[in-house]
């Protein structure tokens, strides 16, 4: 048994690159975060429920949106991370989900790696890269749900993977993108209703 | 496999002691820190891959930055850890101390640190102080501005360190620290330009 959380994290020998987690959890969100509205004044707060973590809810206008970024604080290799996170969303209609590593923390979001929903397309969960504005989406073959899924993306030197429930459903090798990113999670209602996403846990590294 | 982190780290049966763990990512510097200014530096979370905290000293000789937990000490001065990964950005001129400390921003009477500056030479220190008495080991490692990790552990009897994993000092006798300690992250400039320090992990723990 190692006594530091370093050495549980780290094999000896090896310097530690740039790490980040949050459980979501206490009264407030971390001042790490900031939280943005990109259309109509949406809300955030710590959920106060079981396993609830943190809901981030659209106000009630088609394409109203918002989501957590780091302020373009941007400290994670598209090429090389491993970003975990378990998150859910409130309908599977009329919904984009959408939360991994980004460029920029405001549109048009022109380099990414995610794990993405976007009702108005896709049946399914999926992988999506973009690069330079062109994005390449693969679809897992999980169907779209609102239950809690535990969603693992990897960017690697020529690929990016999307494990899902610890299951490898997605492989990208086409618009990748290659400059530094930051962290966040978004949700995007495609009606005239509010939607949801929650999250309870992300980690993210460098490998 | 268990389902805790604690129970990775803390051997079943003992109670497991104070910790903290600081990825020092996201957007701001986490408010558990308190930073301690003299001159017109700055202190903030870089906006670059593996970058952590960067902290930039002011252009007059001697200006400094600290982040500290601001006179709240919660680790034992015969019995605790700290691990941090660091980098300078100059190897002269340059004066870098990271590890536990009895005062907030201040120096205090009690301290035990690794340790880098002109008049303890070219290479990294392990240093404890108990006022009136210091303690000093040369750990034989060349400064330089690459990463590294700097590990010490205390005891009753001996302070070690560790850089890179591998031991490199130990302090024994009067200079032992003798009060309870706060993590402490500093750098100064010994000149009249700005230098600057990178920290992407700093975990302190009792043991």
């Amino acid at each position: 048994m190692t006594d530091s959380v370093y050495d549980l994290l780290n094999p000896v020998g090896k310097t530690s690159q740039q790490r980040f987690w949050d459980t979501f959890t206490g009264s407030q969100l971390k001042s790490w975060w900031t939280f943005k509205n990109f259309a109509g004044s949406g809300t955030g707060a710590i959920d106060d429920s079981l396993d609830g973590g943190y809901k981030i809810t659209t106000a009630g206008n088609t394409n109203d949106s918002s989501g957590i970024f780091t302020n373009d604080i941007r400290q994670f290799d598209p090429a090389a991370h491993v970003y975990t996170q378990v998150v859910k969303m409130s309908a599977t209609t009329s919904i984009i989900q959408i939360g991994g590593l980004t460029n920029d923390d405001t549109l048009p979001w022109n380099n990414r790696i995610s794990f993405f929903v976007n009702t108005g397309t896709n049946s399914s969960f999926n992988l999506i890269t973009t690069n330079g504005g062109t994005s390449s989406v693969v679809a897992s073959s999980i169907s779209l749900d609102t239950s809690w899924h535990k969603a693992r993306t990897e960017g690697r030197a020529s690929s990016a993977i999307l494990h899902l429930d610890d299951t490898l459903e997605s492989v990208s090798t086409s618009n990748l993108p290659t400059v530094k990113c930051q962290q966040y999670l978004r949700v995007q209602t495609l009606t005239t209703a509010t939607r949801s996403t929650s999250i309870r846990y992300m980690e993210v590294y460098n490998t | 496999m268990v389902n805790s982190l604690i129970d990775q780290i803390v051997p079943a049966g003992i109670v497991p002691k104070q910790r903290v763990v600081d990825l020092f990512s996201g957007d701001t510097v986490d408010e558990r820190w308190t930073l301690t200014e003299t001159g017109s530096g700055s202190t903030a979370i870089a906006d670059e891959i593996n970058g952590g905290v960067v902290m930039t000293t002011g252009t007059t000789t001697n200006d400094n930055e600290v982040l500290s937990f601001n006179g709240i000490d919660q680790y034992a001065y015969d019995g605790s850890a700290f691990i941090t990964v660091a980098k300078a950005s100059s190897n002269t001129q340059t004066a870098k101390y990271i590890g536990l400390n009895s005062d907030g921003g201040a120096w205090g009477d009690d301290r035990y640190y690794f340790a880098e500056n002109t008049s303890k030479g070219s290479n990294y220190n392990l240093t404890t102080f108990n006022s009136p008495n210091p303690g000093n080991v040369d750990s034989g490692i060349a400064r330089d501005t690459s990463w590294h990790k700097f590990k010490a552990q205390i005891d009753t009897t001996s302070c070690r360190g560790w850089i890179d994993d591998v031991f490199v000092a130990v302090i024994t006798g009067s200079s032992l620290p003798n009060a309870a300690l706060e993590p402490r992250i500093n750098i100064y400039t010994e000149t009249t330009a700005a230098k600057t320090m990178n920290v992407r992990y700093y975990e302190a723990y009792n043991t």
